[in-house]
């Protein structure tokens, strides 16, 4: 595995060589500070830059290229890493050897074609394509209470803080939506290069000075913009917690507890926060919580714990019945006692480290994680695969301990179930 | 060892079968350029399969629904107190299982200490060690599993389709079991079941990716010598017969939906579709729906332009004597939308050119999956299922489809016989 990088005035280009795959991968990432206002219209922008083109003025035009480049995909994702708000265009394709010749130039220039040519006539995007990725979006905005896990999560964080970047919505905000109008998402589009960092990354068994040649002929990025952008977010800490309850209509209730992670080292938030979340419930169910909450006591079966590395939060969520709730809850602060107290064993931490590693080494199988492993590195200072499988092994269990420590508990969430069973849980 | 060598065709592959003496089936995909492997132990035995007689008395014998699932969820304890989690954790590898309406399958992934992992897999599934305490504790666990499903849209439609077009056919029932189903489940059909269905001659093991295939053979063998394993009893399961009429012509389901959703399902004769072995018909409805309902339709285009609908999808599926087709839609003017999806359905059309891009699509597609161990692993998995063996010629296949067979299969196409089913909002309670 080969990795490079070609910086040019306005955007960098980091390629990485290897023979593992028959796809290639290529994302261009556009990077700024986050703006709750500004979510909704770049979303926008993204969905419409890949929904239609000048040059494929119809959905239906631009599947039929996909078909014609072998199955070729690009598709535009937003998304938050701490403060910054990234998008990004990411094509995925077989490589050229499989495919007719010359088919390489037409695959790489898709995706810049469809950012550099849009489907704008007077200064106005199409109102027909305009008009459908408005009516799916207000679609996806209608749809979010649907999944109750994924709403109880959202939700937990807006009242976590909603002035901070983790409780913003990456689906957007109705009330921005009802702002955007074709002419004036021509105007946004105007500032997208003036207003992104750009980087491109490129992974495949490829020609990669050949690739880097398509894209500096096609990619004519006239903006330079080197702005320091701060990847962690700072949301609020609570001295003591607090509890929320909200009702929903659903057949199951769902809790979330949040914490926050404070003064951590780099060591810390790389790589022993990792260890200690798996132990608590980021692996299988013989973890702490599931032993608790599904094994021991049957309450659930769907638990565990999520590491927020950029929002330095630690997320625990179960699908219980509302009745259980309290019962629950002492569980869950069980488990996260135990951890800081060192009540887990030098087996529990070995297996933790196995299981990462092992988990990193399959990560070397994927062409995305693979991406995002130089990406990381890149953004962060991220150690690469082998030398974080080396400061895994290293851990031991009193830095897991001394972690557990600074784990402080903000805020308990439950999205009811409803019916007769929220009744009985408030009497 | 000579093995049998089933050559992909046209995408220079290699799968791998050997047929052990106790009657199972392993398929090996090798690929080198990996770290990991991915195996599965599947059992042909899911949870449509409520009702057998055995050779043996000739009787028949039948298991509350949602058995099969329980029994996966209880499998992984073990005699020694210990569960089959335990052995894995230490090594980090990591462990899963699911169950579908045909077959349960146990999974291993992973890619260090493979020579423990595959013969603890063949050791734990093949150790029966089930308890009525065991049974109990697990019943809560399931209970939730299933509010947790439930409370998913797109699973009330899934499963609340198949309960308005089959009136017998077991599909018709959730893989779990509803809450009812769970609580009735005993000791007693747990060991029915195992012992009757969890046999070598009932079972296949799939392995992909970086691994010895010779080692992996002689690891599954020298593993069996050490199990006492019984005859297999060859249990016959009962299919109930199923009438050519959908079950109900309409259903609706007030769930916790923001924008309405609907499947319009036909249920059409396996019969019309002669010409068709199992395999191609799979692959020429899936042109006609794509071509007809998919991204590079004008029909999907037109009605995502006029804000008819916000999404579109199809599907099409093969039970025994039935093929049913499913066009999925997600609308707030669904009267509408449906009225231009039946009559879509009557003029059904696939032009040469959308032909030629599908064959280079599939092509690619069919060269893309093999960077993919588990999608390999799983498609095997279905093919066994399916077809009963694993398909070596889909390259020859797409590169001879032709316009022939597409207008002779749209022809046999029936749509008289179909099935509504609408995700309504809870609200619309009062609304109506």
């Amino acid at each position: 595995m080969k990795y490079k990088r070609y910086n040019f005035d306005t955007f960098t280009v980091h390629t990485v060589k290897t023979d593992k795959f028959k796809d290639c991968v290529m994302e261009i990432i556009l990077r700024k500070p986050i703006k709750k206002e500004e979510i909704t219209k770049w979303n926008f922008l993204t969905d419409m830059l890949t929904y239609t083109s000048k040059k494929y003025p119809k959905r239906r035009d631009l599947a039929i290229e996909f078909e014609n480049l072998y199955n070729t995909s690009v598709r535009g994702v937003p998304s938050r890493i701490g403060e910054s708000y990234s998008l990004s265009i990411i094509t995925n394709f077989l490589n050229p050897k499989y495919c007719d010749e010359g088919i390489l130039k037409k695959i790489i220039e898709l995706p810049f074609e469809l950012l550099l040519n849009p489907n704008v006539e007077n200064d106005e995007f199409d109102i027909r394509s305009f008009n459908i990725v408005k009516n799916r979006t207000k679609a996806d905005l209608e749809s979010l209470r649907e999944i109750p896990s994924r709403y109880a999560l959202r939700q937990s964080l807006v009242k976590l803080d909603d002035k901070s970047p983790v409780s913003y919505s990456m689906s957007g905000y109705t009330e921005d939506l009802d702002k955007i109008t074709p002419s004036n998402l021509y105007k946004i589009y105007l500032e997208l290069f003036k207003s992104f960092q750009c980087d491109i990354f490129v992974v495949g068994n490829l020609d990669m000075d050949e690739v880097v040649n398509i894209i500096t002929n096609k990619f004519t990025n006239q903006y330079v913009k080197n702005f320091e952008i701060s990847l962690y977010s700072n949301p609020k800490i609570r001295k003591r917690s607090i509890e929320v309850r909200e009702n929903g209509d659903y057949e199951q209730a769902n809790l979330v507890m949040l914490y926050n992670l404070e003064d951590l080292n780099k060591r810390e938030r790389d790589i022993i926060t990792h260890i200690y979340n798996f132990i608590l419930g980021g692996g299988s169910i013989s973890t702490k919580l599931g032993k608790y909450l599904r094994e021991d006591n049957g309450l659930c079966y769907s638990t565990g714990s999520m590491y927020q590395k950029y929002d330095k939060l630690l997320m625990i969520y179960a699908g219980i019945d509302g009745r259980n709730f309290k019962k629950a809850v002492r569980l869950v602060k069980r488990a996260i006692k135990d951890m800081a107290e060192g009540n887990f064993s030098e087996q529990e931490l070995s297996e933790a480290k196995l299981a990462l590693v092992s988990s990193l080494r399959m990560g070397q199988d994927s062409i995305g994680s693979i991406l995002n492993n130089y990406l990381f590195n890149y953004l962060d200072d991220l150690p690469l695969f082998e030398s974080r499988m080396e400061l895994i092994m290293d851990v031991t269990k009193e830095e897991v301990v001394a972690l557990a420590k600074k784990v402080r508990l903000n805020l308990v969430y439950l999205l009811d179930g409803g019916g007769d069973d929220n009744a009985r849980n408030k009497n | 060892m000579i093995m049998q060598e089933i050559k992909i065709k046209g995408v220079d592959e290699v799968i791998l079968h050997e047929k052990c003496d106790n009657g199972l089936d392993i398929y090996m995909w090798v690929n080198e350029r990996v770290n990991n492997y991915y195996m599965t132990f599947n059992v042909k035995y899911g949870s449509v399969n409520t009702e057998f007689k055995l050779k043996k008395d000739k009787k028949v014998y039948s298991v509350p629904k949602g058995v099969a699932h329980f029994l996966e969820h209880i499998k992984f304890n073990l005699p020694d107190g210990k569960t089959a989690n335990d052995f894995y954790n230490q090594y980090g590898i990591s462990i899963n299982a699911f169950t579908t309406f045909d077959f349960t399958a146990y999974e291993v992934f992973g890619n260090n200490n493979f020579k423990e992992a595959l013969d603890y897999l063949v050791e734990y599934v093949n150790t029966p060690y089930f308890t009525e305490e065991m049974v109990e504790k697990e019943k809560s666990v399931i209970c939730e599993e299933i509010k947790m499903s439930k409370s998913s849209p797109s699973s009330k439609l899934f499963f609340g389709s198949y309960r308005a077009v089959f009136h017998n056919d077991p599909h018709r029932y959730i893989v779990t079991g509803e809450e009812e189903d769970v609580k009735k489940i005993k000791l007693k059909d747990i060991n029915l079941v195992y012992d009757n269905f969890y046999h070598p001659s009932n079972s296949f093991i799939v392995i992909t990716g970086n691994f010895n295939p010779y080692e992996a053979v002689a690891i599954i063998k020298e593993r069996y010598s050490k199990l006492k394993i019984g005859k297999y009893s060859e249990p016959k399961v009962i299919k109930p017969t199923e009438p050519y009429s959908v079950a109900k012509k309409y259903d609706v389901i007030k769930t916790n939906v923001e924008i309405p959703k609907a499947k319009i399902l036909y249920k059409i004769k396996r019969s019309n579709f002669k010409d068709f072995d199992d395999v191609l018909l799979r692959i020429y409805l899936g042109i006609v729906l794509r071509s007809n309902f998919g991204a590079t339709s004008d029909f999907k285009e037109d009605l995502i332009e006029k804000e008819l609908v916000t999404a579109l999808g199809y599907s099409r599926d093969i039970f025994d004597d039935y093929v049913v087709i499913s066009i999925v839609v997600e609308s707030k003017y669904m009267d509408t939308v449906l009225d231009m999806i039946k009559e879509k359905m009557m003029h059904l059309e696939v032009d040469e050119d959308s032909l030629v891009r599908r064959k280079r699509a599939n092509i690619a597609s069919l060269i893309y999956d093999y960077d993919d161990i588990e999608y390999i692993n799983t498609d095997i998995q279905d093919n066994i299922m399916e077809y009963g063996y694993v398909v070596d010629n889909f390259y020859e296949i797409y590169n001879s489809l032709d316009m022939d067979m597409i207008n002779k299969i749209i022809k046999e196409i029936s749509i008289d016989n179909y099935s509504v089913v609408e995700i309504v909002p809870n609200k619309k309670d009062e609304e109506r």
